[in-house]
């Protein structure tokens, strides 16, 4: 053999299976996620600040991996469970940046890594739902913390995030709800009505979140401002020029003095989660057929496959395959000072990771397809060239060799956020100003916190109970 | 079928890079590390931009003319500098507190104004319970500036237009600084000072 093409093999024998991890991000984020799964989020903390490759949650990396801003977002939901609302909120930011520029990072290496390797060689691109909970979550804490400026800030940032999703993905329309409602809340609380209630409309009109009405009523009462969209929310009737009347409104104008709002966020049980799974080529090749959105197997792939698979080359394809937690739906209760407090649930993470998923699986499928194909088809070639220069069994031996490194590189793309909480809810009322008393139960487990609400204030409390 | 082969060595090579750890730099010994941006957030040549825009305009306005004339009257103003209000798109607070130092330091170096230091408002937002954007309402400012003793306030507001498409995401700062006075809410001197930061592929 040349020595110039032993060196291309050896390149590929030394170079492919060091191009992405062994377990890929599913091995990676194992221990977190079972120890949140366990309600263990201090240990769950221990497990991403050794991935992260820090001593401590005060660190932030300072080599950034390709998974950095993916582990710095589960840091932060972590921190966030656990009441650490400074640090979450940091890490948030940071994760928002990393995620930002990698959005605008071109990414030629992973593109050609993801036809020949695997899709995990691309830089990892958020899916929509994950920007806009980045920003929501975020603006949880600021809330938590009592920091308006924050909030607002998350807020607006969001908004960017929403516009530009409303063209480049208008189904993420209904994951809105929630977050609109939430700034809205922000900027209720920083005495501008008239943002808060274009945010309530925001809401209104990606589906509503409980409490939104009676908030929207009562701001309105309050202040008089409104949204063209909330005008079914107040009973009122438009006149010819768009102006609207308002009846049956309270419109005293001042917010009692002697009252303060609380909203209680309860977030519960975890996202489903993508794990490698060996599926038989010939499941795999019919999944991979069917029509459906994304990309799917050409009639000449399918062929090719085909006579893979006859020849015994091809017999299991390596997938990700999108697990759920049993259980993650829950029953839950909030009651201030024993009385319980009207909400329900905002938003639904679960049902979206699915259905998102559902919409991806076929073509994830083909692309695994098409790699086995390329990969088989370059054991062939590399025994063909090896066999004129070398003896056949030799050159049979390399073209495995080569088939095997590159089936060894070849991890499913199992990245996502994985302690995303499946399921938020909200509850939310006027108390008068002084101390209460918040219950929450979830599944049966009791969780307590004491406020102290100043006259015209408001007091934000999270809990998190991901598992 | 060899072009399937060399291709897959190129792709390997093209993941296969040479690995360095970082280290650190100071700005004296590599000039270049204030030069490029490193976010759509403020840094040091941001600041320095959006400051020199305003104290320029502001020392050659006319509230700064009547400072003068008071100050050389021997009734020299009392002026307090008011935390900016942020209503952009970034966490930049740090920033603008630094935006307002350097005011600060500009208005005690004139020699015409008694400068109130900034943290002092903090605390007296904090104790009245107001927030930041206080001094924007006259009634609040009026109330803020008997207690401080100060006749004028300087402050400002920084709002952002951001958008983003799939090539690129540009954010325009647009700094409004104000210098308002205490007793009829009247705007003594403003300017406006802009600046854009971006993220392109």
């Amino acid at each position: 053999m040349s020595s110039a093409f032993c060196r291309l093999i050896a390149v590929i024998l030394i170079a492919a299976p060091a191009l992405v991890g062994c377990g890929g991000y599913a091995g990676t984020s194992e221990a977190f996620r079972k120890s949140m799964a366990a309600g263990k989020p201090e240990q769950a903390l221990q497990a991403a600040n050794l991935a992260l490759g820090v001593e401590d949650a005060k660190a932030l990396p300072g080599d950034r991996g390709p998974d950095t801003p993916l582990l710095l977002l589960e840091r932060a939901t972590i921190l966030q469970a656990m009441g650490d609302y400074d640090l979450s909120a940091r890490d948030f930011q940071a994760a928002d940046k990393n995620l930002e520029v990698l959005d605008y990072t071109s990414d030629t290496a992973g593109s050609i890594g993801k036809y020949l390797y695997s899709d995990d060689a691309t830089l990892y691109k958020a899916p929509p739902y994950e920007k806009l909970l980045v920003n929501t979550l975020n603006m949880l804490n600021y809330l938590a913390k009592g920091d308006l400026s924050g909030a607002k800030v998350e807020a607006r940032r969001l908004t960017v995030n929403q516009r530009y999703y409303k063209d480049a993905d208008p189904e993420t329309k209904g994951m809105m709800a929630f977050s609109s409602y939430l700034a809205g809340f922000t900027f209720e609380m920083a005495g501008e009505a008239e943002a808060a209630q274009r945010y309530y409309g925001d809401a209104l009109d990606a589906g509503g979140v409980p409490t939104l009405k009676r908030a929207v009523r009562r701001l309105h009462g309050l202040t008089g401002v409104q949204d063209i969209r909330l005008k079914g929310v107040l009973k009122t009737s438009t006149t010819q020029r768009g102006v609207m009347l308002t009846t049956n409104l309270n419109t005293s104008g001042e917010k009692p003095a002697s009252t303060g709002d609380v909203l209680i966020v309860v977030q519960t049980g975890m996202a489903p989660y993508k794990a490698p799974e060996r599926v038989p080529i010939g499941a795999a090749l019919v999944a991979a057929s069917q029509p459906g959105p994304g990309e799917r197997l050409t009639a000449a792939e399918q062929r090719r496959a085909n006579t893979f698979a006859a020849k015994g080359i091809l017999k299991f394809v390596n997938y990700p395959k999108l697990r759920t937690y049993k259980g993650a739906s829950s029953r839950l209760e909030v009651r201030v000072d024993g009385d319980r407090l009207p909400g329900g649930q905002a938003l639904d993470v679960q049902t979206r990771v699915v259905n998102d998923f559902k919409k991806i699986e076929g073509s994830l499928l083909a692309a695994a397809i098409t790699r086995l194909i390329a990969r088989a088809a370059a054991g062939e070639i590399t025994s063909a060239v090896a066999r004129k220069k070398s003896d056949s069994l030799a050159a049979t031996l390399l073209g495995l060799a080569v088939e095997g490194a590159l089936t060894a590189a070849d991890t499913p793309d199992t990245r996502s956020w994985v302690t995303l909480p499946a399921h938020i809810y909200v509850a939310r009322k006027q108390l008068p100003a002084g101390k209460h008393t918040i219950n929450v139960v979830v599944r049966g487990r009791a969780k307590t916190a004491e406020i102290e609400l100043a006259p015209g204030g408001f007091a934000v409390l999270n809990f998190s109970d991901l598992r | 079928m060899t072009r399937t082969l060399y291709a897959l060595c190129a792709a390997a090579l093209l993941t296969t890079t040479a690995c360095g750890g970082p280290s650190y730099v100071r700005g004296s010994e590599n000039p270049e590390l204030d030069e490029y941006a490193m976010s759509t957030g403020l840094d040091k040549r941001d600041l320095e931009s959006l400051f020199k825009q305003n104290a320029a305009s502001l020392m050659k306005s006319g509230a700064m003319n009547r400072w003068k004339d008071a100050s050389r009257a021997g009734k020299e103003p009392t002026v307090a500098i008011f935390p900016i209000k942020n209503e952009t798109t970034e966490h930049i607070d740090s920033q603008l507190d630094a935006l307002l130092s350097d005011f600060e330091t500009e208005l005690v170096n004139s020699g015409y104004v008694t400068v109130i230091s900034h943290e002092r408002q903090r605390d007296l937002v904090r104790e009245l319970k107001m927030q930041t954007s206080a001094a924007f309402d006259p009634d609040k400012a009026a109330q803020l500036g008997r207690q401080l003793g100060a006749q004028y306030f300087v402050t400002g507001k920084i709002y952002t237009a951001d958008e983003k498409t799939g090539g690129e995401r540009r954010v325009q700062y647009f700094l409004f600084m104000q210098a308002i006075d205490v007793e009829t809410g009247a705007i003594r001197w403003q300017n406006k000072a802009n600046l854009t930061k971006g993220l392109v592929k």
